[in-house]
């Protein structure tokens, strides 16, 4: 900065020279001169040259005032820039800054191969304020065609006058692409995302539902929702009170949305479908209240379909059809469950618990496959009668055609010798009124009958199957440890987790335990395998392939009393194959077909589609000798005829 | 008194006459000095200004690579949402429903039955093929 004093020194020379007023000098010592009187107007020159200094006082006073308001304005500058910037700053942010919720994407659930079960694609919230909308109905007019609403419906509701106006709850990025372009007034729009179902109901009662928030609301929506979700992030913007964004504050702070993590199901999508069509066929040909049927992979108990259907005739009858869901399945009368029946509803299995006194009978080496019994068709038990399903003379029976013929009175005769304690301990040994491992909303352990409650009749109710009540997949577990040569293997529905950039981590294994001797799994085996060979499981066959399994046909209790529904039983199929190495157990229920009311007839039928769906599917090599001694007229029919 | 007197006349003669010179001189040194401090304000006010100008310049960049960062993010979100939105159509597609309607538009049947060939023990070798002598074989 050029000093106020140093004038430019060219212009000097060229000023006129200024005559100096001739004043006496004063030593610099000596008091100043007293002030001169103001000058009266009547003087001449000499008041002139007193104005001037009037004048430069007064100047000089001006110069001070104008010196001290610049310095209170400096002070006050620095009061409101520094001192209390940051009050300031916050009250003006208050009004002018946005927070805005980023919600996260929810994690997909897939099938075991990676097709989407459930996904959720990100969607717009389309927000009118028709405050701010000087012309309704030709904005309307414009807009109808993009969100796909008519212009006069869309037309009142930007006349509503309310401000908030939701006119699109999801709608496809694309569109709402373009509405941003054409730069609506008044119109807003919000991230959002929608969830979707491609395969419609398919395996709805397993992957679950969720609420209009998004938020996972049954099965494994709301099991895993603290996986799916994700986190939601955050935006900050200067924003006018009209939302219009301040370009000079730009994104103040900005926390990212965390994408859900995925899950992989298990499931199989295509063996989900056919289990799901041959059990929905039954129940409609049957008429039967609802069904459910497994698929699990023997060694690993990983489930490859899980199906829970139920009717929608009306059913009359103290016995109540589990809820359906609103749905279709495509099959007339049938409606996907709402709950997932296999592991939420509990049944009296009937004779397919019968394994639990053979296994248990034969592990502690009371009888073998090949031990005689001499068997009436009934059996009275503490006044009580029990009978077999056919009547017959007192005939000899091995235990294995005991249990090919599924003969209550010859399970009774076995059971007697485990007695009470040898036979809870092999119902807990199998896994029966425990939980399955799988923590599924709303699943039951069963209900179990302790030793505090026994009863004498109970030894000959509880060894087919009349006294304990347990889920379709408690029931699969235990015949899956057979077919696994005895090492229960806890049941999974989840193979991994997919993050966000598609990495797979794989699930935990839930461990498994050894619940009976190789061989007498083994032996098992090759009983189970006379029921569907000679027994009452022949049309569980499947051609081809060795198959064991095991029939059930149990009444069903009338609820609050202590009998039966006359008429109604609960029938069951479960088995495995092939029998000589199983890969795939699964299991068939009906609850209360009419008619046509065995389960060799009815479940047993569906366990062969599905299982041989499952065998096909997933390259299963035939049997030596199996159960499809129509192999050789197989062969000769794939040969053209001509030659 | 006229000692002091005659001593001092010459010297203030004297002095009256160099004083224009000094001045002379001391004018041309405070234009120099004057001008040094001209220039240094000068590139003082420059560097200011260029200081400044820069600022506003790196602000304007920033700004610009917002906008565009702003811009890549917004192509990313709509890439994304397409992809998601085709990964659905592609879900939509393979439905084993959808997969069953068309076989059946298109007079496809399911076939009453599976047979599946027996199994055959790759442990015991095929019996070798019999060849005739050349020229025995039938035709067909």
């Amino acid at each position: 900065m050029t000093p106020p004093t140093a004038a430019p020194p060219r212009r000097r020379p060229q000023s006129p020279p200024r005559p100096r007023p001739a004043a006496p000098r004063v030593p610099r010592s000596a008091a100043p001169p007293p002030r001169r009187p103001r000058p009266s107007p009547s003087q001449g020159s000499g008041g002139g040259r007193s104005s001037t200094a009037l004048t430069v006082s007064r100047l000089r006073f001006f110069k001070v005032v104008l010196l001290l308001v610049l310095v209170l304005m400096v002070l006050r500058l620095v009061d409101l820039q520094v001192a209390r910037h940051h009050q300031y700053q916050h009250a003006a942010n208050l009004q002018l800054r946005q927070t805005i919720s980023l919600p996260a994407v929810r994690g997909g659930i897939f099938d075991r191969n990676g097709a989407v079960l459930a996904m959720s694609v990100p969607t717009k919230e389309v927000i009118a304020d028709n405050f701010q909308i000087a012309h309704p109905v030709e904005e309307a007019a414009a807009l109808a065609p993009l969100l796909g609403v008519p212009a006069a419906t869309l037309t009142s509701e930007l006349q509503r006058h309310s401000g908030y106006v939701v006119l699109d709850q999801h709608l496809s990025t694309a569109r709402a692409a373009t509405i941003a372009k054409d730069n609506f007034p008044g119109i807003t729009m919000v991230d959002t995302s929608s969830r979707t179902v491609p395969n419609g109901p398919l395996a709805q009662s397993v992957v679950g539902l969720t609420n209009a928030s998004g938020t996972g609301s049954a099965g494994l929506e709301y099991q895993y929702q603290h996986l799916l979700a994700g986190q939601s992030g955050s935006t900050t913007l200067l924003e006018t009170p009209y939302g219009v964004s301040l370009p000079q504050g730009g994104q103040l702070h900005s926390t990212p949305s965390v994408a859900g993590t995925g899950i992989e199901l298990s499931l199989d999508q295509p063996l989900q479908y056919v289990t799901e069509q041959a059990l929905g066929a039954e129940i409609a040909s049957t008429h039967a209240l609802s069904g459910t049927a497994i698929v699990m992979d023997t060694r690993t108990g990983q489930v490859l379909s899980m199906a829970n259907l139920v009717s929608t005739q009306p059913q009359s009858g103290p016995i109540s059809t589990p809820l359906a869901s609103q749905t279709p399945t495509g099959i007339a009368g049938v409606a996907q469950a709402q709950n997932n029946l296999a592991v939420t509803q509990t049944f009296e299995p009937g004779s397919v618990f019968k394994i639990v006194a053979f296994s248990a009978a034969l592990d502690a080496g009371l009888i073998n496959p090949q031990t005689t019994f001499s068997v009436p068709d009934r059996v009275t038990v503490d006044t009580k009668v029990f009978h077999d399903a056919e009547l017959h003379a007192t005939q000899s029976m091995t235990a294995t055609q005991i249990l090919a013929q599924s003969s209550n009175v010859g399970t009774y005769l076995i059971a007697r010798q485990l007695g009470e304690s040898g036979l809870l301990a092999q119902i807990e040994r199998l896994g029966f009124g425990q939980s399955t491992g799988l923590n599924f909303p709303g699943e039951s352990q069963g209900l179990l009958m302790s030793a505090a409650n026994w009863e004498p009749t109970d030894m000959a109710a509880m060894p087919i199957g009349q006294v304990d009540a347990t889920t379709p997949l408690q029931m699969l577990d235990a015949y899956n440890a057979i077919a696994n040569g005895g090492v229960f293997v806890n049941p999974s529905l989840i193979r991994a987790t997919v993050g966000s950039e598609g990495r797979l981590v794989p699930a935990k294994s839930l461990g498994s335990r050894r619940v009976m001797s190789a061989q007498t799994a083994a032996e098992l085996q090759n009983m189970l395998e006379q029921v569907v060979t000679v027994g009452t499981g022949v049309e569980a066959a499947i051609p081809g392939y060795l198959v064991a399994g095991k029939t059930g046909t149990a009444a069903i209790p009338t609820p609050g009393q202590a009998s039966y529904v006359k008429g109604a039983y609960n029938a069951t199929f479960v088995g495995f194959a092939p029998a000589n190495h199983p890969v795939f157990s699964a299991i068939v229920v009906l609850q209360r077909p009419v008619g046509n009311y065995y389960g060799g007839s009815t479940s047993a039928p569906v366990f062969a589609k599905i299982m041989s769906y499952a065998l096909h599917r997933f390259g299963i090599p035939t049997s030596p000798g199996g159960n499809g001694a129509q192999v050789p007229g197989a062969v000769a029919s794939l040969v053209p005829e001509s030659t | 008194m006229s000692v002091a007197t005659a001593r001092s006349a010459p010297a203030r003669r004297e002095s009256s006459r160099e004083a224009p010179r000094r001045e002379r001189f001391g004018l041309i040194v405070r234009q120099r000095g004057e001008r040094r401090r001209r220039v240094a304000g000068v590139a003082a006010i420059a560097i200011l200004v260029a200081s400044l100008l820069a600022v506003v310049v790196g602000h304007t960049l920033l700004a610009q690579g917002q906008i565009r960062l702003g811009k890549v993010e917004a192509a990313l979100t709509a890439e994304q949402a397409r992809n998601s939105a085709t990964v659905l159509r592609v879900a939509a597609l393979e439905t084993p429903s959808r997969i069953q309607s068309e076989a059946s538009s298109l007079q496809l049947v399911q076939p009453a039955q599976v047979l599946q060939l027996g199994a055959v023990s790759l442990d015991v070798p095929l019996a070798p093929i019999k060849v005739g002598p050349v020229g025995t074989g039938g035709a067909g």
